[in-house]
């Protein structure tokens, strides 16, 4: 190995939301939480990990309470985010980050263990991980900085 | 065990040191290291001030909190019972899936730091599911024991809210 840390050695830790872009085929971006949209992935060595992204501008709730959001207000919050964790395992050689999905706020993948990404980028500062975006043919760019 | 108590035990007696309770020397950790790590949600419990018993993320709930040692943390806790959206797509929800997923659901994360005296944290809120508390200052009472967390929230209004974790394995 001559001293090169693992992609694992390189992955655990703490990183913080620099961008989520939809890419499409002609390579146009948009940002699916907004302009420096806020969040975090933690990776740990046991093998778990949790991430959060979400827009900056979601409206605080009038009432005061999660239980009685307004369906405008909830509706901002479930769409305007997402935040999701469970256990990751990494393929050296494709870079391939696995996740096994144990909840989301997004219920549907909840205990998929298929979902896959693609790091395309690991430095000792960035983290740029990509995945198949919902829309045919795009692609969810995600680039995250080292938290340190 | 033993035998490192007894060198503490001798040390004490040649240097005059004080200890804590807990005995030997170097055998108490201090909060924030017992705090680093992962851990899994065992539940979470509001006791309302009718004496009842809210348990918001159902009597399952799935979570995980994790503290880094660089001060930095994200907990999460949901409802382990939540129905699929009918769309295939987070920003497609119907009133209902979007009012069970906001209620049911609770994520948030930022900085944090320990104080060890009173054992508690101090944390900031940089984000989360709920943007009222963004940006702002809480304190979480800390209580570890054995492999289980225990922080407490206590609002204003006395509805105390406790969340038991478990380390992660």
């Amino acid at each position: 190995m001559g001293g090169q840390k693992s992609l694992k050695e390189k992955l655990v830790g703490t990183w913080l939301q620099v961008s989520v872009d939809v890419v499409s085929p002609d390579g146009v971006r948009s940002p699916l939480y907004g302009e420096n949209p806020k969040g975090i992935v933690i990776y740990t060595s046991d093998g778990y990990f949790s991430l959060m992204q979400a827009r900056t501008d979601l409206p605080k709730l009038a009432s005061g309470r999660p239980a009685t959001a307004t369906s405008d207000e909830a509706r901002a919050v479930v769409a305007g985010s997402i935040a999701y964790f469970g256990r990751y395992s990494l393929d050296d050689s494709s870079q391939v980050l696995s996740v096994d999905i144990q909840a989301s706020t997004f219920a549907n993948p909840t205990g998929d263990a298929t979902e896959k990404r693609t790091i395309t980028l690991l430095t000792e500062r960035d983290l740029k991980f990509t995945r198949p975006g919902v829309l045919p043919n795009t692609t969810l760019e995600v680039l995250f900085k080292w938290a340190m | 065990m033993k035998r490192r108590s007894l060198v503490g035990a001798c040390m004490v007696t040649a240097l005059g040191l004080s200890l804590p309770a807990t005995g030997a020397v170097g055998e108490r950790l201090q909060l924030k290291e017992q705090l680093v790590g992962t851990w899994t949600a065992v539940s979470w419990e509001q006791r309302k001030s009718d004496g009842t018993r809210l348990k918001q993320f159902g009597a399952s709930p799935s979570g995980i909190a994790f503290f880094d040692a660089g001060g930095r943390y994200i907990i999460s806790v949901m409802r382990s019972d939540r129905a699929s959206f009918a769309s295939n797509a987070l920003w497609q929800g119907t009133a209902e899936e979007n009012k069970v997923t906001a209620e049911g659901t609770q994520t948030y994360f930022g900085t944090y730091a320990v104080d060890e005296g009173d054992r508690s944290i101090a944390i900031h809120i940089e984000g989360s599911s709920f943007p009222n508390w963004n940006g702002t200052d809480q304190k979480r009472i800390v209580s570890i024991s054995g492999d289980h967390l225990t922080l407490t929230i206590r609002p204003p209004s006395g509805e105390n809210v406790e969340v038991v974790w478990i380390k992660a394995r």
